[in-house]
């Protein structure tokens, strides 16, 4: 076909930056209703602290992540939102590579979702400078943990929005099938069933251990401490296990 | 009479091609053996009822399907191997309304597709923003159907791509902003010299550009061709029959449609128009006229197509 002049392929650093400019549109309703809670959050705490109730005073602690650790399972579906990749849409009809192109869309989404971490502990610092609240001065690494925590979920949802055209059923069907789990727990039946599953979720190397730090101690599911080594093994084991099964469903999309 | 539809195009070079093209959805096939020829600057209209497996075609020339079987080659490129390449030359209009970013504006989802596409031009862009009336403030999940497609013809179009695929893109159109999309569409292809493969089954509104016809039915393409020849070979046949009249055995397999009232027979026959009305004359029946078929009444007989 010499005599059709070809156009050129996108170069990926013009995709990249597009793709993160669009994600942070994309989040921008997102943000703004965040935004707006810890608004009115701020507004309440100064209220309270100028009418005398002394006892207002926000900590501040690694801690204080793990919301974002939850919610961070959620935010792919935001970053994703009016595309169904399984239904070959907008965003496969691109001039990059499926695979690729996924990666860096959901990329994106994770840098802006550490990015809304680390402002929602600036947050929580300045309300607790603000406030004169307790501040945490346990080890250093553990300031890391939540980030860590907020990557492993982000990539596991990112994974899951990527593979079926209905994460959110599939989310509240593993929920749902959690609790009836431990609502059975005591059923001979269901009881290693429901171990294995608090195992692996709040075990010694459990997502428990890389979202806080603190790991069980001596199979104690109910008294922890905390362990940089153990917290350093669980977090690469889970960060391998959740950038493996992203890469599969970046470039395994379903057809549809 | 030997003559049956053509579903080989012998004149190339071609822009996108399939062989034995086959795509399975489970158990069902939605594609069977096509053999799809599009000639380059060619305006190929692809007809054929919903569920024919247009769309599914279309998407396979992207890249965005894997074939079962079959090859698929677009601008001399297998789209498995290099699809972004292909798709770097290809504007798409989607059958589906939703395509795009909802919560953007159009305005930013013109320049987010722009950054993918090194030879967009923004001045033709906003002509045709001017031309379809589409604002730029506007949010693109708050459009009309109508608004909605014109969007996606300028995305489609304002990289000037050699390769345009277009699914349905009258669809939602009222008749004025159709006609005028049209006439864009028909400076773009005389501007560029790209090629068109048009996806409709409301054939009678890419008429007057059409220059190739495809059909397709159950998955499989069944005839393909230029328009000229469909023009010169496919013909409507008026004629008086006696009372006692047993049809024209020897035109079995070439009546594409049979029609009419009393003694008056209007069948639409493939062939040499000599030939047939020979054919017609030998089984007694008198030839009144024979009258070349509408694009859109030639789609229809080859989609209604019993022997």
């Amino acid at each position: 076909m010499e005599s059709v002049l070809l156009n050129p392929a996108p170069a990926w650093t013009a995709v990249a930056r597009e793709q993160f400019r669009s994600v942070g549109v994309a989040l921008r309703r997102e943000a703004l209703v965040a935004a707006g809670f810890f608004g009115l959050l701020s507004v309440w705490i100064v209220y309270l602290n100028t009418y005398g109730f002394s006892d207002a005073k926000v900590p501040f602690s690694p801690e204080a992540g793990v919301p974002a650790v939850i919610l961070a399972l959620l935010v792919p579906m935001a970053v994703w939102k009016g595309e169904d990749p399984a239904r070959r849409g907008y965003h496969r009809a691109m001039p990059v590579n499926h695979g690729a192109h996924a990666v860096m869309r959901a990329l994106s989404g994770l840098v802006w979702t550490l990015g809304a971490t680390l402002a929602y502990f600036a947050w929580f610092g300045v309300a607790s400078a603000l406030t004169g609240g307790h501040v945490d001065h346990e080890a250093w690494w553990l300031w890391l943990t939540p980030f860590a925590g907020v990557a492993v979920t982000y990539l596991l949802g990112s994974a899951l929005t990527l593979v079926t055209a209905y994460p959110w059923r599939w989310m509240g069907g593993g929920m749902v099938a959690y609790l009836f789990l431990n609502a059975l727990r005591m059923a001979d039946g269901t009881r290693p069933l429901a171990e294995l599953v608090d195992g692996v979720l709040w075990g010694r190397y459990g997502i428990g251990t890389v979202a806080t730090g603190y790991s069980p101690v001596d199979g104690n599911r109910w008294a922890h401490h905390a362990n940089a080594s153990v917290w350093l093994l669980s977090t690469w084991l889970w960060l391998a296990v959740a950038i493996s099964v992203f890469l599969y469903a970046s470039y395994r999309q379903p057809e549809r | 009479m030997t003559s049956a539809l053509p579903v080989r195009i012998s004149a190339g070079p071609f822009a996108a091609t399939t062989q034995g093209l086959a795509k399975r959805f489970g158990r069902d096939f939605a594609l069977l053996g096509v053999e799809l020829q599009v000639p380059e600057g060619a305006v190929y209209v692809l007809v054929g009822p919903n569920g024919a497996g247009k769309t599914t075609t279309l998407k396979l020339l992207l890249g965005l399907y894997a074939p079962d079987a079959g090859s698929v080659r677009v601008l001399d490129m297998d789209p498995r191997a290099q699809g972004p390449l292909v798709r770097a030359q290809v504007g798409y209009v989607p059958e589906r309304g939703d395509w795009g970013y909802g919560y953007m504006t159009v305005g930013r989802l013109l320049e987010h597709h722009a950054a993918y596409f090194p030879r967009w031009d923004w001045q033709y862009a906003t002509r045709l923003a001017q031309a379809f009336d589409v604002g730029m403030e506007r949010r693109v999940g708050r459009l009309s159907k109508g608004v909605t497609r014109r969007v996606h013809l300028i995305l489609a179009m304002a990289h000037r791509p050699p390769l345009l695929l277009l699914d349905e893109p009258t669809d939602g159109l009222d008749p004025v902003m159709r006609d005028e999309t049209l006439g864009l569409l028909a400076e773009h292809v005389a501007d560029t010299g790209c090629t068109v493969l048009i996806s409709t089954h409301l054939v009678h509104e890419v008429d007057r550009l059409a220059d190739h016809l495809g059909v397709m039915q159950g998955g499989r393409l069944t005839a393909q061709l230029p328009r000229e020849v469909l023009h010169r070979n496919l013909r409507r046949y008026r004629a008086d029959v006696p009372a006692d009249w047993n049809g024209a055995p020897l035109l079995n397999g070439t009546v594409v449609k049979r029609g009419g009232v009393g003694r008056e027979i209007q069948w639409s026959v493939w062939g040499d128009e000599r030939e047939v009305a020979r054919l017609l004359a030998d089984s007694g029946a008198t030839v009144r006229d024979a009258a070349p078929l509408t694009l859109e009444d030639a789609a229809v007989a080859l989609l209604s197509r019993k022997d």
